[in-house]
């Protein structure tokens, strides 16, 4: 491993800051690598518009613990091996501890920097969040104003019944 | 809590909504989808993902207990009820539509007309079908026949299409070759094609009598996967057309009262796939003859049921049916249901009192290790009496899809996950290919106590066997080769990428052999391989790996080395048996018995 050549890059968030990251770091986003590799060599600011340097700094603590870590198979739409690793790791569940805002705004990010592993953590923890819970209960949780007229609800529920029952 | 509103749940990308939704059940996916306009898709889209319009009959035994005192046509009534009510909700919201992904149904006469209507709307969508027999009145044992035809011929009719489709499980009981070929007919993109034969008294005729000639297959290029359960002679024909019309098959799974004699044509027609890699063999009791098995040109994973594991549960190498192969690398044994370890215990299990062997791979393992000589994974599978724990193919499951036996798993995880098995290595010296060298390691879970051996609670350790041309090789003999050699030692992965011992890893081994030979046949193994011997010698016959010791020439391959390191005194009763008149030697493996 050549480790004399320079190998930061500088990304720049909605809110101007600018963050000197390890390449091996930034590229655990599949849209800095490949912004990398279109990208003619060196000293080039990537500009990060829809991520704040707040939640940008909480991405990179994850990219930067996960930096050694398998690349996930490029595409592969890995919707089964998603489905049945429905475990959240140690240091994951840990690191998700955050509230309702900053929680979607890493999933949102980690959406747009197309960071499937961190995607994957963010929407799991919002659906262990969701388990168990009635549609009031959700409601509360997330805040969430009904806008369902009652006939609209009922007929939802009669024709998803079905599935409520399993 | 939160700010006021700063990114709401409901305000998140509908993408990334299906993506929480995915990691639902559909029963809180249903709850979801009663929150809100917003969340409503996300929810609906988990929620119709897989759709069952059956009775309920596969799912538990509450439900299973119900059928009694649900007469048959009350349970028709109820199934028609779910299929339109599913019908009407699933037009009523197109999205719901789209969504399915897996459908399981259950025809009969009376539904048929419904669920062709039903298929009618999802065909375009669907990944997966699953066709299950439906239960009669008489609890649990037989199927109606009746309704399945009117269902095919149906389908046929309106001539529908899966597009999508990759697997399908089908349970046929009537005209199988020609419903299930029209089926496939409309399926071209299928990849996993599973088969249930329902047995039924009055169609076993029907089955026999089919012309088999007039039924027109389609082309099947893309299908991999082929799983027949309860297979019998029966469905001979329905196999041989499959595979005759399926020619990139890779994997087949075969299950059930079959016990197909030598000649059989199905057999025949399985051993000319020219991709076939995985074969599960589970028919009878019996594993598959074992000159089958060199004609099937492309296996490489051979899974078989067997009781060769022993009442405690326990397999040794030595006792394994090896597999008479030459490109044979994984091999796995299925054993049947057992009783928990502790049960035993409970009642008493005495232990052996001649003590185990725990080094050494002896003679007969030896001769294993060479009729297939590419192995090197043995892996031992346990299943139990529950059906969603078993491996046997084509149980109808509740719910979908049907999940994929797991078999071969690293054997680094086998600590882990709880396998047992062995791991083989062989090195052949280049320049001189009589000299093998076999190294390998078993997972066990036997420990010894000074009392005896016990099995409840105990540690899993791996232990090392080493063949050095009919010797075992000392651990520490062995790993200043593998270091004279560059090697890794770590033995866990298996591979024969290693195999070049340079030279300088064979002097050690040539040494460590001239030593040995220097101190005469008088030289004590007992703490070697002696104990192994012994059990050799105990009253193991009925062993079934003897009648492949009897086509062997044991001195012809290794009595050289006999001689010279045992002397005639050393040698096992038994071997006297091993010398027979022919060397049958189909793979030629023994055709340049060593010089020394």
């Amino acid at each position: 491993m050549s480790t004399e050549k320079k190998d930061t890059v500088i990304l720049q968030t909605s809110d101007e800051e600018q963050f000197t990251v390890e390449k091996k770091v930034a590229e655990r986003s599949s849209l800095i690598k490949s912004m990398l590799e279109d990208l003619p060599t060196q000293e080039a600011i990537i500009p990060l518009p829809n991520v704040s340097s707040s939640v940008l700094s909480k991405v990179l603590e994850y990219c930067d613990h996960h930096k050694n870590d398998p690349l996930p198979p490029p595409d592969a739409d890995a919707d089964d091996s998603r489905r049945k690793t429905s475990d959240i790791g140690e240091w994951d569940a840990k690191f998700i501890q955050v509230d309702q805002e900053m929680l979607f705004e890493i999933i949102l990010a980690s959406n747009y920097l197309d960071i499937k592993p961190l995607l994957d953590v963010g929407c799991k923890t919002v659906a262990n969040m969701i388990k168990g819970k009635t549609p009031e209960q959700i409601r509360t949780l997330f805040n969430i104003t009904n806008d369902f007229t009652a006939e609209e609800e009922e007929q939802i529920r009669k024709e998803n019944e079905w599935a409520e029952d399993r | 809590m939160s700010h006021p509103d700063p990114q709401p749940l409901p305000h998140l990308p509908i993408e990334i909504l299906r993506h929480i939704a995915s990691h639902l059940d559909g029963h809180t996916a249903a709850r979801l989808a009663r929150t809100c306009r917003a969340l409503r898709d996300a929810g609906e889209m988990k929620v119709w993902e897989n759709v069952d319009v059956t009775s309920g009959f596969y799912e538990l035994d509450t439900v299973r207990n119900a059928f009694l005192t649900e007469t048959h046509d009350a349970r028709e009534a109820r199934v028609a009820g779910i299929i339109s009510d599913r019908l009407e909700a699933l037009k009523s919201h197109p999205l719901r539509i789209e969504s399915v992904q897996n459908l399981v149904i259950e025809p009969s006469t009376s539904n048929a007309s419904a669920l062709i209507s039903l298929l009618e709307i999802l065909a375009p969508h669907l990944r997966s079908l699953n066709i299950l027999p439906l239960p009669t009145e008489s609890f649990g044992v037989t199927y109606t026949q009746h309704g399945d035809r009117s269902f095919y011929t149906g389908l046929e009719t309106k001539q529908l299409t899966f597009p999508r489709l990759v697997t399908l499980h089908c349970s046929l009981s009537l005209h199988p070759c020609e419903s299930l070929s029209g089926l496939l007919r409309a399926m071209p993109h299928l990849e996993r094609l599973e088969l249930k034969a329902v047995e039924s008294p009055d169609t076993a005729e029907i089955r026999e009598g089919t012309d088999q000639s007039a039924i027109n297959w389609p082309s099947m290029s893309r299908l991999s996967v082929l799983n027949i359960g309860d297979m019998d002679l029966a469905w001979n024909n329905l196999l041989i057309g499959v595979l005759q019309h399926a020619r990139n098959i890779e994997s087949v799974n075969v299950g059930g009262p079959w016990e197909p004699y030598e000649r059989n044509s199905a057999v025949m027609a399985l051993r000319k796939m020219p991709k076939l890699r995985q074969l599960v063999w589970s028919c009878g009791t019996e594993p598959m003859e074992r000159d089958w098995l060199q004609r099937f040109k492309a296996l490489q994973e051979l899974v078989e049921e067997s009781e060769y594991p022993d009442e405690a549960d326990e397999c040794f190498l030595r006792d394994i049916p090896f597999p008479l192969h030459a490109t044979l690398t994984k091999y796995g044994i299925l054993d049947g249901p057992r009783l928990k370890p502790s049960e035993y215990a409970s009642l008493g299990v005495t232990v052996p009192t001649t003590p185990l062997p725990t080094r050494g791979i002896g003679h007969r393992a030896l001769f294993g290790l060479t009729t297939a000589p590419a192995l090197t994974q043995v892996q031992l599978f346990s299943y139990g009496d529950d059906d969603s724990h078993s491996f046997r193919p084509n149980r109808p499951r509740p719910g979908l899809p049907t999940s994929d036996p797991v078999f071969f798993t690293p054997p680094s995880e086998w600590e882990v996950d709880g396998s047992r098995g062995y791991l083989i290595r062989t090195y052949t010296r280049r320049d001189e290919a009589t000299r093998t060298l076999y190294h390998v390691r078993s997972l066990t879970r036997a420990r010894q106590h000074s009392g005896g051996y016990t099995y409840v609670g105990a540690r899993r350790t791996w232990q090392d066997h080493t063949e050095y041309r009919g010797r075992t090789v000392p651990i520490d003999v062995l790993n200043e080769a593998y270091s004279a050699s560059n090697l890794d030692r770590e033995w866990i992965v298996p591979g024969r990428r290693l195999e070049i011992f340079n030279q300088e890893g064979w002097k050690v081994l040539d040494q460590w052999r001239e030593n040995l030979l220097a101190r005469g046949p008088q030289y004590d193994w007992s703490d070697n391989d002696d104990e192994d011997d012994e059990f050799d010698d105990d009253d193991m016959d009925g062993f079934d790996e003897d009648q492949g010791m009897s086509d062997f020439d044991f001195h012809e391959a290794f009595g050289d080395v006999e001689d010279q390191l045992w002397g005639s005194d050393g040698l096992p009763e038994e071997d006297d048996g091993w010398t027979t008149e022919d060397s049958d030697d189909p793979l030629g493996l023994f055709a340049n018995a060593d010089q020394d």
